[in-house]
């Protein structure tokens, strides 16, 4: 297992004129599950992407320690992007079935467990002659978590995992993310929708939000810095004053907003003000609304 | 499975599509005609069979390029190969698939006891294998050019004008044997190549590897989708 971390400096990506991603800095340490969260069109699939070397960046580099990762065949033996397999995609059109998906990571991915592979295709009832063309949307999903956990690459990546996933193959990926973990200790960035039932998993969360990084913290120490704050307007002015406030509601003489306490602040609850706990989803949403607003 | 296993197996899969289509038309013609003998197995092999697999293969190899391009290559790239690699790769898989198929073609021209009265007889071999070496080298230009662009146009082109070819050679070739023909008469001649050789050699292996490095300065920065 790698000890060394994931670097990027500076990474941007332009479309033509249009830039999606804005000068992204960003470290990833080895034996953490992190979670990437962005609305549609944050830039979540392409900067996995960049940061795997699928795709290139504008400018800006990524490291492998102290190994440039872009075609250095050296270094993306230890980073694999398990992206979501496009039902419209090219590799469809000629009829590639999930055997030949399975045949082709044994043959290009150096790590490949191929008895994990196999077990998961069983687990999650996968056909192996099926043309993926043919596949579900959750099927899909299957196909690339297969591939994502049986790479047992230091540094995985995984789009969207659990889209398409009924509930009872999401709680079947959470658990076997969790073993795996456990067992192997790799780098897991989970980007996903889903926040609240992933939350427990990230051990930090990197809010993506605009082709900017928002925030990157640890997920305990952000719900418990996180607090929602309700109450009469000037009650509510009156507590959070000072503080990093975000999301303001007001709806008549009632008022409420989302702080997040830095390093040894605290916040004391007076009468007339409801202090609440939140949740990742819900400081999330604050967050971006913040930034929208 | 090493790396030039893997080749092999890619040249192997591009190759026996040409070959196979020239095979099933020389059986034809064997069963259609009345004699059954090694004598016109020998003169089938012999005259046909060649400039056949040359032209069939010419075609049905850029159709492979394509087919690898637009489908395995992307893949390729997802699971971690570079993009450097691939395109060594596809060098000699390019170069390995004209190769054999102009020794075949070769092989074939002489089994078959085919007089070589000429020089230009032997070079038929030769300049197919350049023959093929060009058209896979616009085909895998045109197809990256596609990938860069998206814009479908350009893959229609080659896609396109490489089906109405074999459509054009599987059509002829049938109605020759349904009519009963002795032999399927498919010539191809380099003549006008044999009056400078050395400078048409040059001027087509510069032609190529500039069709290279155009592909290669695509190929390098290409956003990959699966």
């Amino acid at each position: 297992m790698s000890e060394r971390i994931l670097k990027s400096k500076g990474i941007v990506k332009k479309y033509g004129k249009q830039e999606v991603l804005h000068n992204i800095d960003l470290t990833l340490e080895p034996g953490k599950i992190y979670g990437l969260i962005g609305r549609n069109g944050a830039g979540k699939t392409t900067l996995l992407s960049i940061l795997s070397a699928q795709n290139p960046a504008t400018s800006g580099e990524i490291y492998l320690g102290e190994e440039p990762v872009w075609e250095n065949p050296k270094a993306l033996e230890y980073i694999f992007f398990s992206r979501e397999i496009s039902p419209n995609g090219a590799a469809d059109s000629t009829g590639l079935k999930v055997k030949d998906y399975l045949e082709m990571a044994e043959a290009y991915l150096p790590k490949w467990d191929k008895k994990m592979a196999e077990e998961l295709v069983d687990l999650f009832h996968l056909d192996r002659k099926k043309k993926t063309l043919k596949l579900s949307k959750g099927m899909l999903s299957m196909l690339s978590i297969v591939l994502a956990l049986a790479s047992k690459a230091d540094f995985t990546f995984l789009d969207e995992p659990v889209s398409g996933l009924d509930v009872v193959a999401r709680e079947q990926f959470y658990r076997l993310l969790l073993e795996e973990f456990t067992e192997s200790g790799r780098t897991f960035v989970i980007s996903t929708h889903i926040i609240e039932e992933a939350a427990d998993l990230f051990e930090e969360v990197i809010f993506l939000h605009q082709g900017k990084i928002l925030l990157k913290e640890n997920t305990q120490e952000l719900l418990e810095h996180s607090i929602y704050v309700s109450g009469r307007a000037e009650e509510v002015d009156q507590a959070v004053k000072g503080k990093e406030i975000h999301h303001q509601e007001t709806l008549g003489r009632s008022k409420s907003v989302m702080v997040r306490l830095k390093e040894g602040e605290t916040l004391e609850q007076t009468e007339g003000i409801t202090l609440q706990p939140m949740n990742l989803q819900k400081v999330f949403v604050s967050l971006c609304d913040g930034e929208d607003g | 499975m090493k790396r030039g296993k893997r080749i092999l197996k890619i040249v192997w899969e591009d190759l026996w599509v040409g070959l196979g289509l020239v095979l099933v038309l020389c059986a034809a013609q064997f069963f259609r005609s009345s004699q059954w003998d090694l004598e016109r197995l020998k003169e089938l092999m012999g005259s046909s069979f060649p400039d056949s697999l040359i032209l069939v293969s010419a075609v049905t190899l850029t159709l492979m390029i394509y087919s690898r391009y637009s489908v395995y290559e992307p893949l390729k790239i997802f699971m971690g190969y570079t993009r450097k690699n691939v395109f060594w790769d596809m060098q000699l898989v390019k170069l390995l698939s004209a190769f054999f198929a102009a020794l075949i073609s070769g092989g074939a021209l002489v089994l078959g006891g085919w007089p070589l009265t000429a020089w230009e007889d032997l070079s038929l071999v030769f300049w197919g294998f350049v023959l093929m070496l060009l058209t896979q080298g616009v085909e895998e230009l045109l197809t990256i050019l596609y990938l860069k662009t998206r814009k479908q146009w350009i893959a229609l082109i080659a896609i396109v004008a490489a089906c109405a070819a074999i459509g054009g050679f599987v059509g002829y070739s049938a109605m020759a044997v349904i009519d009963g023909k002795g032999l399927i008469e498919i010539r191809i001649s380099f003549l006008f190549l044999q009056e400078n050789p050395l400078l048409w050699l040059v001027f087509l292996a510069a032609v190529y590897c500039l069709m290279g490095y155009f592909s290669w300065k695509l190929l390098k920065n290409l956003e990959v989708r699966i």
